[in-house]
């Protein structure tokens, strides 16, 4: 394997443990608790193709825009464009952590509330959520890979640096392939502890996911207030 | 009322991990010991002079910056040296974004890269500048604050 791809796919591994589970561990809890919250299920694959459904979301994104940046050949050029698509995209993530921990605690069943009350962003998320299909976690993954991630900025100035686009794709994908173990872990854990613990507790991550939701919002705001 | 505990302890863990990843994974917040906006920072090693700066300034994350070392020895430049600069943050892992010198002119060696954005809202970078010459490693570390 070139030097350049182990070293993308070493960074991912540990910076999935050093850094991920902080950063994103909230959102990786948010759908792992939402999906064992609709149906109770104790079945481990459910989780399972949930997590790996939402991580090749992801990886997706990651190589697509892994490959612009060695088009380009600039971290700056690209990064640049992609700031303000990044930040509405941690603002939408905080607005879908706030449905899904809405779901979770049961507060909101129904997308009439929502929709009723005109709120467009909410009432699309909820019926994302609303959705039977697991494939729902893909689409997830390839939104969320875009979130504002400094790991991640480092892993695309390599990228930028391989100066060629199939380069550029491949160094994404094994930083992000890095990645997987520590969350896939974070979130079939979150999964089975959740599946085990009393409706009650549910609810209460639910609203904790809620709380994080707004974090995530607030933190949007002040990445866009220093750009 | 147990519901209404759990659920405080739980945000309140939620946020503290947050605020405190770095600490919780096991690095440390280190002291800038470099102030690069107001110029050159300057360091001796083993009768080693290593000099760094950045431009453009104020120095600002995502943005395009000139890296510049220049080496002496005894007050004779050092133009035979392999230089490379490693960025990485001491108060959370951020992976290590290495920067290869050239020398540009009697031991002064330069490159180009860029310090990232973490939106957590860390701010204190360390560069490790690493010199290899006729067979001799040296490492010399710089922290400093990015706006």
């Amino acid at each position: 394997m070139n030097a350049g791809y182990l070293l993308a796919l070493i960074t991912g591994f540990l910076g999935g443990f050093g850094h991920c589970i902080g950063m994103c561990g909230p959102l990786v809890a948010s759908s792992s608790l939402h999906s064992i919250s609709g149906d109770g299920s104790r079945n481990p694959r459910g989780p399972l193709l949930n997590q790996s459904l939402y991580n090749l979301g992801r990886l997706t994104t990651y190589g697509l825009v892994g490959a612009i940046m060695g088009f380009a050949a600039s971290f700056v050029d690209v990064a640049g464009r992609l700031m303000g698509i990044q930040n509405g995209v941690i603002v939408g993530a905080g607005i879908v952590m706030i449905v899904m921990g809405l779901g979770i605690t049961g507060i909101v069943m129904g997308t009439g509330w929502l929709e009723q009350h005109n709120l467009l962003v909410l009432a699309m998320a909820k019926k994302m959520f609303g959705l039977s299909s697991r494939w729902r976690y893909y689409p997830l993954g390839v939104v969320l890979g875009l979130m504002p991630c400094g790991l991640s900025y480092t892993a695309f100035i390599a990228a930028a640096g391989t100066g060629s686009p199939v380069s550029g794709m491949l160094t994404m994908f094994f930083f992000g392939a890095g990645t997987v173990p520590a969350l896939m872990l974070f979130g079939m854990m979150v999964a089975y502890f959740g599946s085990r613990t009393r409706a009650w507790m549910q609810k209460t991550g639910g609203l904790a996911v809620i709380v994080m939701g707004f974090y995530y919002i607030l933190k949007g705001i002040r990445f866009y207030v220093e750009m | 009322m147990k519901w209404l505990m759990l659920f405080v302890v739980l945000t309140l863990g939620f946020l503290y991990a947050s605020v405190h990843r770095g600490e919780a994974s096991g690095l440390q917040n280190t002291e800038p010991d470099c102030t690069i906006d107001a110029g050159s920072c300057i360091k001796t090693v083993d009768g080693l002079t290593v000099s760094v700066d950045i431009t453009p300034k104020p120095l600002k994350a995502m943005r395009n910056l000139r890296f510049r070392t220049t080496l002496s020895n005894k007050g004779k430049p050092v133009t035979d040296a392999s230089v490379s600069i490693t960025l990485t943050m001491p108060g959370m892992f951020m992976g290590q974004n290495v920067i290869r010198l050239v020398h540009v002119h009697e031991g002064i060696y330069e490159g180009n890269s860029v310090i990232v954005r973490c939106p957590s809202g860390e701010k204190i970078w360390q560069a490790s500048v690493d010199i290899r010459q006729s067979g001799r490693e040296t490492s010399v570390n710089y922290v400093f604050e990015v706006q």
